[in-house]
């Protein structure tokens, strides 16, 4: 069950006078039961691909081809619904989508539109906020009393209630302390083990790096490159450079270390490997 | 030593909840101090409290040597700048141009001199190309940077940047950090800043730093005495900096603290 | 994207752009009332050529004026249609139960689509060469006299340039929540009329409470940079009229003169 594009072209306004093309001639397949990252500067692509994942965008040309289920420009909208209830997506700021008098009704929202009756709504909210960690004793609170963490957790149950196949984040992170920010992590592992397909869009290559299993890179409305974490944050700085793209921050100390004339073995990418190469260079001494 | 900010017996309670009780602070004129903790700590409550936004219970703040009372807190404004976390929602004019104006036309400033100051400011902080650019077209370390601009036409004393960097990217965040960085050099002693923060490597850059967890000082003292309570940062939801977590895991560890440009070198002669 | 501004603004460099705002407000409204008096075909005639020459002088392609025309298309030909199929006279050309179309019908038909058209198109010289911005100064300025009866001038004048400020990020809020709650099955094209209004609600309330909070922060934010009293303050930009100005109001009273010599000499 996984996503393909094929040969996608996306403009805004496609066919009037201010047409604005945002993705050229994407090609690419986003495997099934893995996590995948999509990187890249702001303004390359990113927000406008992930959106093609629900139909909330449709190509200009081209299809997206979802498990059996094929996206193409002349598709009405009252047919994106299905769709919509197998590919959940989380977007950025996800907490300022609540507007329910509780946690459970806001939960609730998802399953419903999608046919579910109350009380299996209810049992999959339930679930959903058990699953992010949202205690009981909130669920009857208006989500307006929540802190912004908690609000957050409710807004990717809303989400993950109606029990989705493939689970879309848009920077899933941001905003987060270090603690939330390690709890979304384990929370995208836990879907990963839960056998969904998981897509996620960060700037946070120490994320990417944790998480990942697969990693898209876009430039200027395309795909230049594919390949796991550690094959991408292998390629030369060079290649960094032209995509303005960072290093996660092991990679980046190793590299100011080879600048003043240290090298290592090879690139570490995270600080454990990077204090286990620094220890065995001292024990060869 | 001229106290920028004393901070005295402060009480206050948020929701039936008390968050301060018996909270004490002293921030000396021309230190860099990093408030560190949390979401949910207290740290952006206090950042309100010094600015009069919310009241305390009880306590006394000064500024200054000027009492924090409701006939002061005009005056007690006028030596502080604030940069607030929601780089939208603090950018007032419809330009650039007009969102450094808009303090200056709050303290009456003759529509003269205005775009001198308005040039000054924005050339500090590296916006006056974007002078006449609207909010919506900038990004957001951009109209943090505008925002720091507006506090700085108004010549403050002290500048405290609540989770000014917390919704930017790692580049906004960046271009941020480097600005302050500009600005303490530049201005040195005759600025005292407040950055309020959980990320730990914007810490490290300040002369002092402040660990604070349900409205409780936990450590206080500079980045080399707070970096070395590892564990106390774990238990209070934070982390290390990076050079410092790497340093823990040397085997063979430098015997001082370092901050990430000194450690780097530390190990680059090693080698050799 | 998103670009449906009120009133699109289109930056520029030509006469009209550069003149004082409230030199602009001032010339729609004269014209607009001046041009309400007219009753003959010369009166129009010179009023459009007037228009004409005004659209010249902004240097924009008269495609943008065309489209400023677009949204009002239906009401123009609802009140064309009322005017001709419901103005008494002679002679009467067709009849059908209370439906008369008569030829002074047809020549007031005509009349009020001339008139809608010119003061859309004065209106829209107006937003296409000001931001909007530039507007709000000039109601501020213009309306000052107002404060000696107590209305708020300076409150109101700096709310709407605040408002004004944030109307392309609220709009860029709405289609983020639209897209949130569409992705979690919220449909506008199924389902009765009350279903359909009661899926309003998943986007409203979050667009009020983003709205709320936005306030609130702005209110922190502005007492922080000192701000107290909206009428002691100065001023950044400060309107002046020029030379340009003078011309344009020299203009504005020989358009006025001539409309009013054709209407007592074409009599």
């Amino acid at each position: 069950m996984a996503i393909n594009f094929e040969q996608v072209n996306f403009s805004y306004g496609a066919g009037t006078t201010l047409a604005q093309p945002i993705l050229h001639d994407i090609n690419v397949t986003i495997p099934d039961g893995q996590v995948t990252a999509i990187i890249g500067q702001t303004g390359s692509g990113k927000s406008t691909f992930i959106q093609h994942l629900n139909g909330l965008l449709k190509p200009t040309t081209g299809r997206v081809v979802i498990d059996d289920f094929v996206l193409t420009s002349d598709l009405k909208e009252k047919n994106l619904t299905s769709l919509r209830a197998r590919v959940g997506m989380v977007f950025q700021f996800p907490e300022n989508q609540l507007f329910a008098n509780t946690v459970l009704e806001d939960v609730m929202y998802a399953p419903i539109n999608f046919g579910y009756a109350k009380a299996d709504a209810e049992f999959a909210a339930k679930t959903a906020l058990k699953q992010v960690n949202v205690s009981e004793e909130l669920w009857d609170k208006s989500p307006f009393e929540l802190s912004g963490g908690q609000m957050r957790r409710v807004a990717m149950a809303g989400t993950l209630a109606s029990n989705p196949d493939i689970i879309v984040l848009d920077e899933p992170a941001a905003g987060l302390d270090p603690k939330g920010q390690k709890e979304l992590l384990a929370i995208v592992r836990g879907l990963k083990e839960a056998g969904k397909l998981v897509v996620f869009i960060s700037h946070q290559m120490d994320h990417v790096i944790a998480v990942a299993d697969h990693v898209i890179v876009m430039h200027d409305g395309g795909v230049v490159a594919e390949g796991t974490p550690v094959e991408i944050f292998n390629k030369d700085l060079v290649w960094f450079k032209t995509v303005a793209l960072d290093l996660p921050k092991a990679g980046q100390f190793a590299e100011q270390l080879r600048q003043k004339g240290h090298i290592l073995r090879h690139r570490p990418l995270l600080l454990t490997e990077l204090a286990t190469m620094l220890n065995e260079e001292k024990r060869h001494e | 030593m001229v106290k920028a900010i004393k901070i005295d017996n402060l009480k206050y309670s948020y929701d039936e909840r008390s968050l301060f009780s018996d909270f004490n602070l002293d921030i000396d004129a021309g230190q860099w101090v990093a408030l560190v903790g949390h979401n949910g700590s207290g740290k952006s409550t206090l950042a309100k409290l010094i600015l009069g936004l919310l009241v305390a219970e009880q306590g006394d703040i000064d500024v200054f040597d000027e009492r924090l009372t409701v006939e002061t807190v005009h005056h007690v404004r006028s030596k502080i700048g604030m940069v607030f976390q929601n780089p939208d929602n603090q950018f007032v004019g419809a330009t650039v141009a007009d969102d450094v104006a808009f303090g200056l036309e709050n303290i009456q400033v003759e529509s003269s001199e205005m775009p001198q100051k308005i040039d000054n400011a924005l050339t500090i902080v590296g916006m006056q190309e974007f002078k006449n650019r609207e909010p919506h077209t900038l990004s957001g370390g951009q109209k943090q940077r505008v925002a720091l601009a507006s506090v700085l036409a108004l010549q403050p004393k002290i500048i405290i940047l609540d989770e000014a960097t917390a919704m930017l990217d790692p580049d906004g965040r960046a271009t941020v950090m480097e600005t302050l960085q500009k600005l303490k050099k530049q201005f040195g002693k005759e600025l005292t800043l407040v950055t309020i923060t959980h990320d730990m490597d914007e810490a490290t850059l300040a002369d002092r730093v402040v660990v604070i967890n349900d409205g409780q000082k936990i450590l206080d003292g500079t980045p080399a005495e707070v970096f070395s309570q590892r564990k106390a940062l774990h238990e209070n939801g934070l982390e290390l900096p990076f050079a410092n977590e790497l340093a823990f895991h040397l085997n063979e560890k430098p015997n001082k603290y370092m901050d990430e440009r000194e450690l780097i070198q530390w190990l680059s002669t090693l080698n050799k | 994207m998103n670009n449906i501004m009120i009133g699109r603004f289109v930056p520029g460099d030509s006469w009209i752009h550069r003149l004082d705002p409230r030199t602009k407000m001032i010339g729609t409204f004269i014209f607009i009332f001046v041009m309400l008096w007219s009753t003959l075909w010369a009166t129009y005639a010179w009023s459009a050529a007037f228009v004409v020459l005004a659209i010249r002088l902004t240097k924009q392609p008269f495609r943008l004026y065309w489209d400023g025309l677009k949204p009002i298309f239906w009401l123009i030909l609802f009140t064309v249609v009322l005017q001709l199929f419901f103005t008494p006279g002679t002679p009467v050309l067709l009849h059908a139960g209370p439906l008369k179309v008569t030829i002074p019908g047809i020549i007031n038909a005509i009349y009020v689509m001339i008139r809608f058209v010119l003061i859309i198109l004065m209106s829209t010289i107006l937003t296409l060469t000001t931001p909007p911005t530039s507007i709000a100064n000039a109601l501020e300025s213009l309306l000052k006299p107002l404060k000696k009866i107590h209305v708020p001038v300076a409150e109101l004048s700096l709310m709407l340039s605040i408002a004004l400020r944030f109307v392309p990020l609220l709009m860029d809020e709405t289609q983020k929540i639209m897209n949130a709650q569409k992705s979690r099955g919220m449909s506008f094209s199924t389902g009765g009329p009350i279903k359909r209004a009661k899926a309003i609600v998943p986007l409203l309330i979050p667009l009020f409470v983003g709205a709320l909070q936005r306030a609130l922060d702005l209110a922190n934010a502005m007492e922080v940079r000192g701000f107290q009293d909206a009428t002691q303050r100065t001023k950044y930009r400060v309107l002046s009229y020029g030379s340009n100005d003078r011309s344009a109001f020299i203009g504005l009273i020989g358009f006025t003169i001539i409309f009013i010599g054709i209407k007592f000499f074409i009599k």
